[in-house]
């Protein structure tokens, strides 16, 4: 875990203290695709070569289905209750913020 | 890129089914290791550098940021009662619902870090919390107001997801959806792995 975290790190602080330019952020987006596309290559061959993993693969999306929905269902419970609270005094900041993004 | 990621991990299957040695996953434990790190080491750099939406936060002030504490709460307490139901323990069923919908990020960690069967769980969930994003997006918009239609996207409501939001509510909306997305994001990578080892 705590190489997940000083990995974090290290990228935070670099992109803090030098904004990606264009060339950066491409450069920089390879690399995470890169990454991403071993992890991803990788988890798969670990779920193919396990034949209990792949047995329960059914299983495994009806909990899914169960798992997402009731995220979503959490989600969208607790800002709906919000909803009012948090719009109060926010329409003018936005209205200001756009007004001035448009300038 | 949906298409790209289930294409790799399709490809991992039939690789790890038909082609790799048993005794081969020890040895894609460095390799999966160094892509980790330069995976993150990518993503902290897109966060830290994402110095615009940061200063749009600061003008809004803290009050946006109660949009995306309450959807990553309601999240974490409905994996955690959906997981209950499924006999999940807390620990997973809490670190798959903080994926937030980033199914590539959440399904890698946790199958890095603890198991792979739960990352694959992750990764099932997450990729179907996007595809429930993108279908309620438009009806909550109309039915329960444009700041709910932002709460099923997750992380997602920064890239994925944002057209739609865009397309079904207004402009004010956006702006909250990117704050949404960013700040969900950035927790992705801290949450997983703090609530997996719970």
């Amino acid at each position: 875990m705590t190489l997940i975290f000083v990995s974090l790190g290290i990228g935070i602080i670099w992109g803090h203290l030098r904004p990606l330019s264009g060339r950066g952020a491409r450069a920089a987006h390879v690399v995470t695709l890169a990454g991403l596309f071993i992890m991803l290559v990788s988890m798969g061959a670990q779920l193919g070569s396990d034949e209990r993993v792949l047995a329960n693969l059914g299983r495994m999306g009806l909990q899914a289905v169960v798992l997402s929905v009731f995220s979503v269902l959490g989600s969208v419970l607790m800002v709906y209750l919000a909803r009012n609270f948090i719009y109060r005094g926010l329409d003018a900041k936005l209205t200001r913020g756009q007004r001035r993004e448009k300038q | 890129m949906t298409v790209l990621v289930i294409g790799a991990i399709l490809a991992g299957v039939m690789l790890g089914y038909w082609l790799l040695p048993p005794d081969i996953t020890t040895h894609l434990d460095t390799v999966t290791t160094v892509a980790l790190c330069l995976m993150l080491v990518g993503v902290g750099m897109d966060l830290g550098s994402q110095r615009q939406t940061w200063l749009r936060l600061r003008a809004l002030g803290w009050k946006v940021l109660l949009v995306p504490a309450l959807v990553a709460l309601g999240s974490l307490a409905g994996a955690v009662a959906g997981g209950g139901l499924l006999g999940l323990p807390v620990n997973e069923s809490s670190a798959i619902g903080a994926g937030f919908g980033w199914y590539s990020l959440s399904g890698v960690l946790i199958a890095k870090i603890y198991s792979v069967e739960t990352g694959a769980l992750a990764f099932l969930t997450n990729i179907s919390r996007e595809l429930l994003a993108f279908v309620l997006i438009p009806a909550l918009a109309v039915r329960l107001g444009h700041l709910v239609a932002v709460s099923p996207g997750g992380a997602t409501t920064m890239d994925t997801t944002l057209p739609l939001i865009a397309r079904s509510t207004d402009a004010d909306t956006t702006v909250i959806a990117v704050v949404n997305g960013t700040t969900l994001s950035a927790l992705v990578p801290f949450l997983v792995p703090l609530l997996i080892h719970l």
